[in-house]
């Protein structure tokens, strides 16, 4: 594979030439030894849920269309899905639990964590329908967690609070019409799997609706229910400037990479990392550098203005320079080749979940108890790992990028206000009703080592807002945008189409930024998609309109994990076109693609996927998707 | 002259020979797009395996020497390639009788009905005689080899394992 | 060393391409009564569909008689042999001298003795020159009635149907293609053609063809039926079956039965003199009898055994056997061997393993000897193999009869 069909990123570039020099075996390498990859499997047309099988489905028809117990492809094709996206849920449920717990900590007195966004708290408990008149925060709080947790123990047929509390009504009507209502999110995921068994449902159709309601699952129980409770323990962020790419990594300081996806971790690292800078002297170095990958590392961005070391593919990477003296990691996309590539280094892995273990990593069991006293050894073990750093090795590339971070849909809410504000959102909507914005996409998902990194992401943005589409973005695919310059002022100056150069550039002023905004806004981490679903939400209710009907679409461009697939189907429940931009593992059933491609997914919820493999055609598919909503708007 | 052979011993049943096979004789050569676009497309290789499921092969074109589906074409399409040693299909001059069919003993000329024409394999000689079954095999099972080559290093395996005790 | 070939389609093509393949330097002349180079003669009927070029038709490159070094004397109808001279003389005076000799000169349709055979508009089948005029005739015509319910008639009555024309098929038995298959395949397949339009006409044949006086010449214009029944007709394609092709080897010392006798090497009762193809009755290999299976295959095989012995490699030939393929609007039908057998040392397997699929499989002992596929049949070269080489099944026969060979099913 040559390094250009490997990344864009030039940082990456290096550091994928120093490991082959190195004979470092990276992400890259493994996805070539895997090549070919089974046609069965990249189709979703095998099914091993019973030992009868396994079984395949030839997509060309040739060989067998049935499974031992008389399953089709389509069949096949829908019970892998609702798998899939059960287990997208199940990692973004458990991440919210934890945001939950830790709430309830704070509000338990915990000494470690507090509710430190008053305005989060009561906005939270406002639509949560709490009384909050002298009520003290720890009161209010304790109301949220207790709402939190009954549905979670929600043994009766109501949906999920959560949900019925966040999401349209109009929404929440075509959802009860359609039956896919969650009711408890543990429930549903536990029905999922059981209902994907041997034996089980044998109707496509019925499964598309259950994966459908795990959509709703990861968007309430997981996205706002996470990011809810994060905004009231860690605050809601607000605009940040920072620095994007492995160059952030300081040769002459103790290197700490905090890397998954949970903030309650995290949050105490950087606490730790500002007190124990003194330490970090001692042992020669000029302080400590924190830098964060992937969206752990987008939660301290967005609230701390934490600088960002890379994306999904580059967390190998990281350590390939030979700087980092501690990778500390919580849950999710984590490789396990981490400890492997470390072992060639002095970096210590450090996991912290009960979940999350590696054979040659040390784990330090990080509880909400002793969070302090974890987050407090971990530093102090990078510090001291810091002397075993072997000088000759290191080779920081020389790449980075600034950024603006932290939009919030409060802080772009704020921004609005300081041109209208009464009525924040009518700067924004008047401006797409006149087509300087043409529409807005959101970019969301990972890195897939199946395309060169970042490309997708970067190129079909690029080719958005030259379009006068404005973009908001999320998780590794902000990081892309980031890494690739293009949240900057000057990004818009560069890329963006004139009438939204004009429009970012009068908010910019009114801001007092005394620039145009960047073209691209970074809303955070992946469960922070709920932020992009605020933002629909206060739109559609705004133009008294419903959210599929918005001039609007979302994209995966890289996807490669099973949480995109349920924030898709998320995005798709709510009304809007869904684009793919590497084929899922589900072609192989004609019909579950064509309801979930086509008119049924449409007719039935407004949205639908779209799976488009070249960025820039990609990127007129939407902008077409675009524009015929605004025709039907009559704008 | 290269030919297509099988460790027997290698091969999983994974089927990702039929697959590519499909996959490179499509429209668009792609396999996903070929899925996507859902074209009927035809392989050249099945997978066999035996009467305990113990042993699996890939059966493609065996390329006699003696074609019977040569002799039985009653158009002049199938013909013995003497520069390659393949048999090979003049898919212009097909027009799917059938008889090449009804005679080959390995059963391995498919009768694609919906364009009439006899397919089968070409060890992908069209496209730089590369054949896909062999790029896509995961396990190495297939190879492309000249025999005594492949002889040579089956009788190195026999011996190394000799040498060890393994065989006796 | 001097070849003659007589006859210029699948045996003497094959063999005069063997007999180069092993002797470079000798001189090999072809000779025959069309006027074209090698063609396909089975796609005569595909022909008539007004679809296949002429180009299409042929079955060898253009260059391939000069690339080969062959020479080819088209036109010249063999009139008579003197083996004693080894000479071969034609009907345009010209004398062929050899040293070895191939027969391959075919067969031709029997026409049957009825008034009104030689009108204008009623044709045999055979040749590129009937299919020319056939089709000519097609353009013009409206209705067409083939005679006989054999593979050729069949092929042409479907070719006419796809160039538009009405057509009736004339079988004299109960049954289409009686010869290939039994009652139930045959059925399947006639509930296919009329389907789609045909008109099958059982149990009656044609008593007199009726024509009309058109500038000074009789032109078929109907049919009339033994049961008195009158068909418009403005084709008429007589497919009752051929004749081989032997009446110039009278008095030449080579004996024949239907076609001209050959030994294993395809040698005739005259030395240096070969038969091969639909002149030649040779050795079935089923019956052990010498006989007629004049298909393209065999001849084919045959040309290239006799091209191996004339040129020095002794080779000996593994016998004929019957078999066809026929393909009616999608619905492929292979059969082989002896699949109509019936009586008790035979057992027969009727499979029907879905919609317009049918097998039938007959035994004898522990051997195949014949089968019928109907539908997918793409696996039928192993049936045709097994009979071949006459494979002992053992167990597999027990598969056999589910319709597997092994974990092959075979459909």
């Amino acid at each position: 594979m040559e390094n250009l069909k490997k990344t864009i990123d030039t940082a990456a570039g290096k550091m994928i030439a120093k490991a082959a020099t190195e004979g470092i075996e990276t992400v890259w390498d493994r996805f070539e030894a895997q090549q070919p990859q089974c046609g069965f499997g990249l189709t979703g047309l095998c099914c091993r849920h019973c030992n009868q099988g396994p079984c395949r489905i030839d997509p060309f028809g040739d060989g067998p269309q049935y499974g031992v117990c008389g399953a089709d492809a389509d069949l096949i094709v829908a019970r892998n899905l609702l798998r899939q996206v059960a287990a997208g849920a199940a990692a973004h449920v458990d991440h919210a639990y934890e945001a939950v717990e830790t709430l309830a900590a704070a509000a338990g007195g915990s000494a470690a964590y507090s509710v430190r966004d008053r305005d989060k708290l009561l906005a939270v408990a406002g639509k949560l329908g709490i009384e909050t008149e002298n009520k003290s925060e720890t009161d209010i709080a304790k109301e949220i967690v207790g709402i939190a947790r009954s549905d979670f123990g929600n043994h009766s047929g109501s949906p999920i609070k959560w949900l019925v509390a966040t999401a349209p009504e109009e929404r929440v009507a075509t959802w009860s019409k359609l039956g896919v209502l969650p009711r408890n999110p543990d429930r549903e995921i536990r029905e999922a799997l059981h209902q994907t068994t041997m034996g089980m449902d044998a109707d496509p159709v019925n499964l598309i609706l259950a994966t459908v309601k795990q959509g709703l699952v990861d968007g309430y129980a997981g996205l706002q229910l996470g990011t809810d409770i994060q905004d009231i323990l860690f605050g809601i962020p607000s605009p940040v400037v920072a620095e994007a790419n492995l160059g952030v990594l300081r040769e002459d300081h103790v290197n700490i990479v905090v890397h998954g996806h949970e903030p309650m971790l995290s949050e105490k690292i950087v606490e730790w990392a500002h007190k124990l800078s003194g330490e970090a002297q001692a042992v020669g170095a000029q302080g400590i550098q924190l830098a964060g990958v992937c969206c752990t590392g987008n939660e301290i961005l967005m609230r701390q203005g934490v600088d960002m070391a890379s994306n999904f593919l580059a967390q190998e990477l990281a350590i390939i320079t030979g700087a980092v003296d501690a990778m500390v990691v919580d849950v999710q996309c984590i490789m396990p080749s981490l400890a492997r590539v470390a072992a060639c280094y002095h970096t210590k892995i450090f996991t912290t979940s009960p979940i999350v273990k590696m054979p040659g990593a040390e784990h330090i069991d990080f509880t909400l108890d002793e969070a302090d006293r974890k987050a407090e050894e971990i530093v102090r073990k990078a510090i001291e790992n810091y002397r075993r750093r072997d000088r000759s090795r290191v080779d920081i590339p020389d790449v980075k990028t600034k950024m603006m971070a932290g939009f919030s849909v409060e802080a772009i809410v704020a921004a609005l206000a300081k041109l209208d504000a009464g009525n924040p959102l009518k700067p924004l909507v008047d401006n797409i009703a006149n087509g300087s914005i043409l529409g807005a996409v959101g970019t969301v998902g990972c890195n897939n080592v199946k395309v060169a990194q970042d490309s997708f992401h970067v190129n079909m943005v690029k080719e958005l807002v030259k379009n006068n589409i404005l973009v908001v973005t999320t998780g590794c695919s902000a990081q892309a945008l980031a890494k690739a310059g293009l949240m900057t002022p000057e990004a818009t100056e560069k890329y963006a189409g004139d009438t939204l150069k004009a429009v970012l550039t009068a908010v910019g002023n009114a801001a007092g930024i005394g620039a145009p905004l960047p073209p691209v806004l970074h809303m955070g981490s992946c469960v922070d998609n709920s932020r992009i679903g605020d933002l629909l939400t206060a739109l559609a209710g705004y133009l008294k309109v419903s959210i599929k009907d918005l001039p609007v679409a979302a994209s995966a461009p890289e996807h490669q994990h099973e949480k995109a697939l349920s924030i898709g189907t998320w995005a798709v429940s709510l009304g809007l076109l869904t684009h793919l931009g590497i084929v899922p593992q589900l072609v192989g059933g004609k019909k579950v693609t064509e309801i979930l491609t086509g008119d049924t997914a449409e007719s039935l919820l407004g949205g639908r996927f779209y799976v488009e493999t070249d960025p820039i055609k990609a990127a007129h598919g939407l902008i077409e998707h675009i524009k015929s909503k605004r025709k039907a708007l009559g704008i | 002259m290269r030919q297509i052979l099988v460790k027997t011993e290698r091969c999983l049943g994974c089927k990702s020979c039929e697959l590519a096979c499909s996959a490179i004789h499509s429209g668009s050569k792609d396999f996903l797009a070929a899925v996507l676009g859902g074209e009927r497309s035809v392989r050249r290789v099945t997978v066999e395996t035996n009467r305990e499921n113990t042993v699996n092969i890939p059966v493609q074109c065996r390329q006699c020497r003696e074609p019977k589906c040569v002799s039985a074409c009653m158009t002049g399409a199938m013909y013995l390639d003497e520069a390659t040693g393949l048999v090979l299909n003049r898919e212009e001059k097909c027009v799917g009788c059938w008889m090449c069919v009804m005679v080959c003993p390995y059963g391995v000329i498919v009768p694609n009905e919906e364009e009439k024409k006899a397919v089968k394999c070409d060890q992908c000689l069209s496209g730089g005689h590369d054949p896909a079954c062999v790029k896509a095999c995961p396990t190495g099972a297939i190879e492309f080899i000249e025999i005594s080559q492949f002889d040579k290093k089956r009788k190195q395996e026999f011996l190394t394992k000799f040498i060890a005790g393994e065989e006796a | 060393m001097r070849y003659v070939i007589i006859g210029n389609s699948a045996a003497g093509v094959f063999a005069a391409e063997t007999i180069r393949g092993l002797d470079k330097s000798g001189q090999i002349e072809v000779v025959s009564n069309e006027r074209y180079p090698a063609y396909a003669r089975c796609l005569t009927s595909y022909y008539l569909t007004g679809q296949m070029s002429d180009e299409q038709m042929m079955i060898r490159d253009a260059d391939f008689y000069d690339r080969s070094n062959i020479i080819l004397n088209s036109g010249q109808k063999v009139t008579g042999l003197d083996t004693a001279a080894s000479k071969v003389f034609t009907d345009t005076g010209h004398v062929y001298h050899y040293n070895k000799l191939l027969i391959a000169s075919g067969a031709s349709p029997v026409m049957p003795d009825i008034p009104g055979v030689g009108m204008k508009g009623v044709f045999g089948l055979r040749t590129l020159d009937d299919a020319k005029e056939i089709a000519a005739s097609a353009r013009q015509g409206r209705h067409a009635v083939v005679m006989g319910g054999g593979l050729v008639s069949l092929k042409a009555a479907y070719a006419l149907m796809k160039a538009g024309l009405s057509v009736t098929c004339i079988v004299s038995s109960g049954q289409i293609l009686s010869q290939m298959l039994d009652r139930e395949a045959a059925r399947i397949l006639g509930d296919l053609l009329t389907g789609h339009g045909l008109d099958i006409r059982f149990y009656t044949d044609a008593a007199e063809i009726i024509g009309e006086e058109i500038a000074g010449e009789t032109v078929a214009r109907g049919v009339r039926l033994t049961s008195g029944e009158t068909v418009p007709a403005d084709i008429i394609i007589i497919g009752k079956g051929v004749t081989p092709n032997t009446g110039f080897v009278a008095g030449s010392g080579i004996e024949t039965d239907r076609g001209i006798l050959v030994n294993d090497y395809l040698e005739t009762t005259v030395p240096d003199i070969y038969a091969a193809g639909d002149v030649a009755q040779s050795v079935d290999i089923l019956t052990g009898q010498r006989t007629i299976n004049a298909i393209w295959p065999n001849a084919a095989e045959q040309g290239t055994v006799a091209g191996r012995n004339m040129a020095g490699s002794p080779a000996v030939y593994q016998g004929s056997m019957s078999m066809n393929s026929a393909d009616f609007f999608g619905l492929s039908t292979i059969a082989a061997g002896n699949p109509r057998a019936e009586g008790d040392e035979y057992e027969v397997v009727r499979l029907f393993p879905g919609p317009g699929l049918y097998r039938r499989l007959v035994f004898r002992g522990d051997r195949l000897v014949g089968y019928i596929m109907v539908g997918n049949t793409g696996r039928a070269g192993i049936l045709t193999s097994l009979i071949r080489e006459r494979v002992p099944l053992g167990t597999a026969r027990d598969e056999l009869k589910q319709g597997r060979i092994g974990q092959r099913i075979l459909w």
